[in-house]
C-alpha cells in the first residue's frame, strides 16, 4: 500500500453558537485516507459534516464561530497542514489541494474576466507573467472543454451558463495541477444533462493528470459512477467506509442500507417502481444534540439495548485487508440481530 | 401499467404564455426578444392519476404549473377541469375554483410566511373561503397536521423552528386545507433530503389514494417521477416531445432527447453497464430558440437532416398510446 | 427646584432604567434582540429616550415652575443658573428647566405622531405601488418623485406663511404629509423583492385578494425598513421643528417647544448663553440617541443575519 496522499485522522470541528444552544459539534471524530490519483467519495445528507470537513482541511472555516479541535490531524504528503504557517498553507491552496464549490455563481467574482480569474492562481504560485498566464488561461479553458477560448477569456461570468461556469471554476482549480482535487457538491446546482458533461469532464482530467478527487455529494447515483471507494457520514462521523462495488452490493450500515433503499430508481423494474419506497423513520439530529450511544439508535430498525448506551467505534467487516471495509455498527459484533424487515 | 381509465379531470390545450423581452428606454422603446416559456402545450390527466411533467430548468414546465391555476395569466390556450372553462372565469368565479385547484412548491423555507405560525397559516384558507372558523376551525387544523403526519402540537410554531421536511409537509396541509380535487405539485421534493424525501413521497401516494385526488408532478428528477406517475410528458423549451404512459416512456423512449436525458441520469449501482448519451452544448436560452426542432442543435440522432433545423415536428403518435415529436422517431437511434 | 423636584427627576431616571432592563430582559431571548444590545450605544440611546420621555410625562412633578409662567420680568430676566433656577432664565423671566421639560412634551409629541403620518402614509403607498407594479406604480412614483424633489423646508414656510395662525395639529400634519416620500421608496422596494417569494403566491393561490395579501402577508415582512425608518425619522422631525421654530414658523410662543425656546435665548446668546445651549443639547442628545437606537435596530432585523 502506497504512502496515502491525504491523511485525515480523529478531525474535530465545532462550532460556538451563540445564547445557550449549545457547541455544535459538526465534524466529530472523522479518518479517513485518499490514495494517489483515487476518487474518494464522501456521501451524506444536509447537516452529516462533509462539506465542513472538506472546509476543514484547507483551514477555511471561520474561526470564530469555528474551531478545529486539538488532536485533529490532517496530513497531506507528509505535513501536518494544521501546523503549518499561514504562508505556507497559502503555497498549498491552489497549488497542491484546489477546491470548487456548488455555485458557480457566487464562487467566480463577477467583476473579473474569467481569464483573470484562472490566470490569478498561475501568477500567485507559479510566479508566471501576465502574457504568460493568460496564455495559460486559454490553454484551460480549452483542457475543459469550452469552445472557442480564445475569445471567452476575455468574457465575464454573468455571460456565461451554469454548466460553463462550472468549467471555468475547474480550470480555475486545476491550472497549478493540484495532486488533491476537492469537488463540494459540482454538479448539485445543475441540470441532469450538464451534470453528465462535468462528471465526464471530471473523469477525463483525472485520468489526463493523475490527480487524486475528493468527490462530496448527496447523490448516491453520482457517487456510484465515479468513485473508487465511498465514505458515508452522518451524524458528523464516518459510519461506513468501502470500496464502491461492495458498498453498495451489500451495504453494512443499517443507515447506508435505508439510504440505498430509498431512493427512487431509474432501473428499478416497472412492477415494483410504483408502491411505498422505503424511509428511514424520524429526522437528522441537530449537530448541538447528537443522540447518547450510536448516533443513528434512534431511527436504526434493527436497535437493541447496547446501542443506546454504548457508541460504537469504526469496526473492519472483513473483505479484504483490515481497514478496507469498515462498519460503525454493533450489529458486526451480533450478526443474528439482523433480521430481515418485514 | 393499465391506460387510463376514466374521464379526464383537467385538460389542457394548446397553453402558449410568452413573456415579453427587457424594453430600454424606459419602458417605451421597442420590445426585445420575447421569451417563449410555454409555447402550446397539451395533455389530459384523469382523475385520480398523476401525470409527470418533466423537463431541465428554463423548460418552462413550472410556468405550465402555475398558468394552469392562473397564477400566471395564460396568454392562449384552454385549460378546463371537470369540464369547466378555467380561463373563462371572472374574479368571482376563480376564488370558487380556489378550492378545486391547489399547489405545493419546491421551496419548504419560502413557501411559509415567517411571521405566521403553522396554526396561522393552515387556518388563513379556512378564513378566506369561510370554510370554518373558531373551535372549528382548531379542530379542522389539528387534524390536517395528524393528516400529514405531523403532531397536531406544531401548530404553535414558526417555520424557522421546523425542518425542511415539516414545512413542506405543512405546505401540503395548507393545500388540503380547502378540499381540492386537483393538486399541482412544482417540484415538491427536490429540495428535502433523500431519507425526508422518501417520506414525503410516501405521504403523498397516500393521500391521493385517500382522498381520490388528481396530481400535476413537476420535476425534473426522472427516478423521483417514475415512482410517482401514471403518465409523463416531457417538456423542452416551452414545448411537450414526448408524451406517454409511464412505463412504456421508461422502457422504450422514442424522443432523442428523452432518451439522453434518461440515460443522463446516474444510477446508484456501480455494476451497471450503460451507454451515456452526453449531449454537446447547453441548453438554448428560451428567449432564442432555434429554427425548426428546438432540440435539433444538441440531437444526437443518426437521422438527423435539413429538415430538422426548418420544420418544427408536430406531436403525434409514435407508438400506440405514446406521442413524440420528432421526425424519425420511429426510427432507432 | 424644590426637594419633590429633584426626588421626581430622581425617581424618572430610575424608572428609564427599570424600563430598559426589562426590555433588554425581554427582548434577548430572540436573537434579534442579543444583536441590538451588542452594539455599545444602543443600550445607552434607549436610556436616553426613556428618560426624556418619563421626565415629559412627569413634567408637573419634575418642573417648579408652569412654563408660561414670567417669574419677574424686571430682576430675573437672564439669570445665571442656581440653586432656584437650576438650568436658569430666559430672556422673558422664565425657568429654562420647566420649559425644557414640558417642551419635551411638545418637540417630542410632534417627532412622534409627524413619524406616525408620514410612515403610514409611505408604507401604504409604497406597498401599493410594489405590489401592483405597472402603471400604478409608475404614476405614484412619479409622484413621490417630486415630492422628493420638494425642498421640505421651504414647503413648510411657504405653507405657514400663507396661514394666518397655524394650529399645532395642523402643523404636525403638514410635517407628515411631507415626509413620506421617502419611507414609501423603501417599502415599494422591499415589496417588490417580497411580492416574488413563493408564500405571497401560495396566498394568492388559496384565493386571497389584493388586500390581505398586502396587509397580512407583505407588510409584516417590510416591518423591519419601516421600523428603522421610524426611529431615525423621529429625529429628524425634531430637527425640522426646531428649524422652523427658529424661524419663527412653528410651534407658536408661549408654548415652549425646544425650537423655539432657542429662538427666544439666541438674541441674548452672548450675555445668557444657558437660554439657547441647553435646548440645544437637549436635541442634539435625543437625535443622537435616536440614530443610535435606529442603527442598532437595522442591524438587528436584517434577515440576513439570521443563522439557521
Amino acid at each position: 500500500m502506497t504512502e496515502p496522499l491525504l491523511r485525515v485522522r480523529d478531525l474535530q470541528t465545532y462550532f460556538v453558537t451563540e445564547h445557550g444552544s449549545g457547541t455544535a459539534r459538526a465534524v466529530d471524530g472523522v479518518s479517513f485516507e485518499v490514495q494517489p490519483g483515487e476518487t474518494l467519495g464522501i456521501v451524506g445528507e444536509s447537516g452529516c459534516g462533509k462539506t465542513v470537513t472538506s472546509l476543514s482541511i484547507l483551514r477555511l472555516i471561520p474561526e470564530p464561530p469555528g474551531h478545529i479541535r486539538p488532536g485533529s490531524f490532517i496530513e497531506f504528503e507528509g505535513r501536518n497542514l494544521l501546523t503549518l504557517e499561514p504562508r505556507e498553507l497559502r503555497a498549498i491552496r491552489g497549488n497542491q489541494i484546489a477546491m470548487i464549490f456548488q455555485e458557480p455563481m457566487t464562487s467566480l467574482n463577477p467583476v473579473f474576466t474569467v481569464g483573470d480569474q484562472i490566470a490569478e492562481a498561475a501568477i500567485v504560485h507559479q510566479h508566471l507573467s501576465r502574457r504568460a498566464a493568460r496564455t495559460r488561461a486559454i490553454e484551460m479553458l480549452q483542457l475543459v472543454g469550452i469552445p472557442d477560448p480564445e475569445e471567452r477569456v476575455d468574457h465575464y461570468p454573468h455571460q456565461m451558463s451554469g454548466g460553463m461556469r462550472q468549467r471555468v471554476m475547474i480550470a480555475m482549480a486545476l491550472v497549478c495541477h493540484p495532486k488533491l482535487l476537492i469537488a463540494d457538491e459540482p454538479t448539485t446546482a445543475l441540470d441532469v444533462t450538464i451534470q453528465a458533461q462535468i462528471l465526464e469532464l471530471l473523469d477525463r482530467l483525472q485520468a489526463e493528470l493523475g490527480m487524486a478527487v475528493m468527490l462530496i455529494t448527496h447523490d448516491l447515483g453520482v457517487v456510484a459512477g465515479t468513485a473508487d471507494r465511498v465514505v458515508v457520514m452522518y451524524a458528523g462521523q464516518v459510519v461506513e467506509q468501502a470500496p464502491t462495488a461492495p458498498l453498495f452490493a451489500r451495504p453494512l450500515h443499517p443507515y447506508t442500507e435505508g439510504l440505498l433503499a430509498s431512493v427512487p430508481r431509474l432501473d428499478a423494474a416497472p412492477a415494483s417502481a410504483r408502491g411505498r419506497l422505503h424511509s428511514i423513520p424520524g429526522q437528522v439530529p441537530a449537530a448541538t444534540a447528537w443522540p447518547d450511544g450510536c448516533r443513528f439508535h434512534p431511527r436504526c430498525p434493527y436497535v437493541w439495548d447496547r446501542c443506546r448506551r454504548e457508541e460504537p467505534p469504526l469496526l473492519d467487516a472483513g473483505g479484504g485487508e483490515p481497514g478496507t471495509h469498515t462498519v460503525r455498527c454493533w450489529l458486526l459484533t451480533e450478526p443474528g440481530r439482523r433480521t430481515p424487515r418485514p | 401499467m393499465t391506460p387510463p381509465a376514466g374521464p379526464a379531470l383537467v385538460e389542457v390545450q394548446g397553453l402558449v404564455k410568452h413573456f415579453p423581452g427587457e424594453r430600454g428606454w424606459f419602458g417605451l422603446g421597442r420590445p426585445r426578444a420575447v421569451v417563449r416559456a410555454v409555447d402550446g402545450v397539451s395533455f389530459a390527466i384523469t382523475r385520480g392519476q398523476t401525470l409527470g411533467l418533466v423537463g431541465e430548468s428554463g423548460c418552462g414546465k413550472s410556468t405550465t404549473g402555475r398558468a394552469i391555476l392562473r397564477l400566471i395569466e395564460p396568454d392562449a390556450g384552454r385549460v378546463t377541469i371537470d369540464g369547466e372553462d378555467v380561463l373563462a372565469l371572472g374574479a368571482r368565479g376563480l376564488r370558487t375554483l380556489r378550492r378545486r385547484m391547489q399547489i405545493v412548491f419546491q421551496d419548504p423555507y419560502g413557501s411559509l410566511n415567517p411571521r405566521m405560525t403553522v396554526r396561522q397559516t393552515l387556518a388563513e384558507p379556512l378564513a378566506i373561503h369561510r370554510i370554518a372558523n373558531g373551535s372549528d376551525a382548531e379542530r379542522r387544523v389539528a387534524a390536517l397536521l395528524e393528516e400529514v403526519g405531523l403532531d397536531p402540537g406544531f401548530g404553535r410554531s414558526y417555520p424557522h423552528e421546523l425542518s425542511g421536511g415539516q414545512r413542506q409537509r405543512v405546505g401540503i396541509a395548507r393545500a388540503l386545507s380547502v378540499e381540492p380535487q386537483f393538486l399541482v405539485l412544482d417540484e415538491p421534493v427536490s429540495a428535502l433530503d433523500v431519507s425526508v424525501q422518501a417520506q414525503v413521497l410516501n405521504l403523498l401516494a397516500d393521500l391521493q389514494q385517500r382522498r381520490r385526488l388528481t396530481y400535476l408532478f413537476i420535476a425534473h428528477d426522472l427516478a423521483v417521477v417514475k415512482h410517482i406517475a401514471d403518465q409523463v410528458a416531457v417538456m423542452y423549451l416551452g414545448r411537450l416531445v414526448e408524451r406517454a404512459p409511464a412505463s412504456a416512456l421508461y422502457a422504450a423512449p422514442r424522443h432523442p432527447y428523452t432518451i439522453s436525458l434518461l440515460s443522463a441520469v446516474p444510477v446508484p449501482d456501480p455494476t451497471a453497464q450503460r451507454q451515456r448519451i452526453v449531449l454537446a452544448g447547453d441548453v438554448p436560452s428560451p428567449a432564442h430558440p432555434p429554427p425548426g426542432c428546438p432540440f435539433h442543435p444538441r440531437c444526437p440522432h443518426p437521422k438527423k437532416n435539413a429538415r430538422c433545423s426548418t420544420e418544427p415536428p408536430a406531436l403525434r403518435e409514435v407508438a400506440p398510446g405514446q406521442l413524440a415529436a420528432c421526425h424519425f422517431a420511429e426510427e432507432p437511434m | 427646584m424644590s426637594l419633590w423636584n429633584w426626588l421626581a427627576l430622581g425617581g424618572a431616571a430610575v424608572v428609564a432604567l427599570a424600563a430598559v432592563a426589562q426590555i433588554r430582559r425581554r427582548v434577548t431571548a430572540a436573537a434579534a434582540g442579543r444583536r441590538f444590545f451588542r452594539h455599545p450605544t444602543a443600550a445607552a440611546g434607549l436610556f436616553v429616550l426613556a428618560f426624556v420621555v418619563s421626565l415629559a410625562l412627569a413634567a408637573p412633578l419634575v418642573a417648579p415652575y408652569r412654563p408660561f409662567v414670567q417669574i419677574d420680568i424686571t430682576r430675573l430676566a437672564n439669570h445665571a443658573p442656581s440653586a432656584q433656577f437650576v438650568l436658569g432664565t430666559d430672556p422673558y423671566a422664565r425657568d429654562v428647566w420647566s420649559r425644557l421639560v414640558f417642551g419635551a412634551r411638545i418637540s417630542l409629541g410632534i417627532g412622534a405622531i409627524a413619524m406616525l403620518v408620514a410612515v403610514t402614509i409611505g408604507a401604504g403607498v409604497g406597498a401599493v405601488a410594489g405590489y401592483f407594479r405597472r402603471w400604478v406604480d409608475m404614476t405614484v412614483m412619479r409622484l413621490v418623485d417630486v415630492g422628493l424633489a420638494m425642498p421640505r423646508i421651504f414647503v413648510m414656510l411657504m405653507a405657514v406663511a400663507l396661514w394666518e395662525h397655524i394650529a399645532l395639529p395642523v402643523l404636525v400634519l403638514l410635517i407628515g404629509l411631507t415626509g413620506w416620500f421617502g419611507t414609501s421608496r423603501l417599502v415599494r422596494a422591499e415589496v417588490l423583492s417580497l411580492r416574488e417569494r413563493e408564500f405571497v403566491a401560495a396566498a394568492r393561490a388559496l384565493g386571497a385578494g389584493p388586500g390581505r395579501v398586502i396587509f397580512r402577508h407583505v407588510l409584516p415582512n417590510v416591518a423591519a425598513p419601516i421600523i428603522v425608518s421610524a426611529a431615525l425619522g423621529i429625529g429628524n422631525v425634531m430637527l425640522l421643528e426646531a428649524g422652523l421654530s427658529f424661524l419663527g414658523m412653528g410651534v407658536p410662543s408661549p408654548a415652549p417647544s425646544w425650537g423655539n425656546m432657542i429662538a427666544d435665548g439666541w438674541p441674548k446668546m452672548a450675555v445668557a448663553p444657558w437660554a439657547a445651549t441647553f435646548p440645544g443639547l437637549a436635541i442634539s442628545l435625543v437625535v443622537m440617541a435616536l440614530n443610535a437606537v435606529g442603527d442598532a435596530l437595522r442591524d438587528a432585523l436584517d434577515p440576513r443575519k439570521e443563522t439557521l
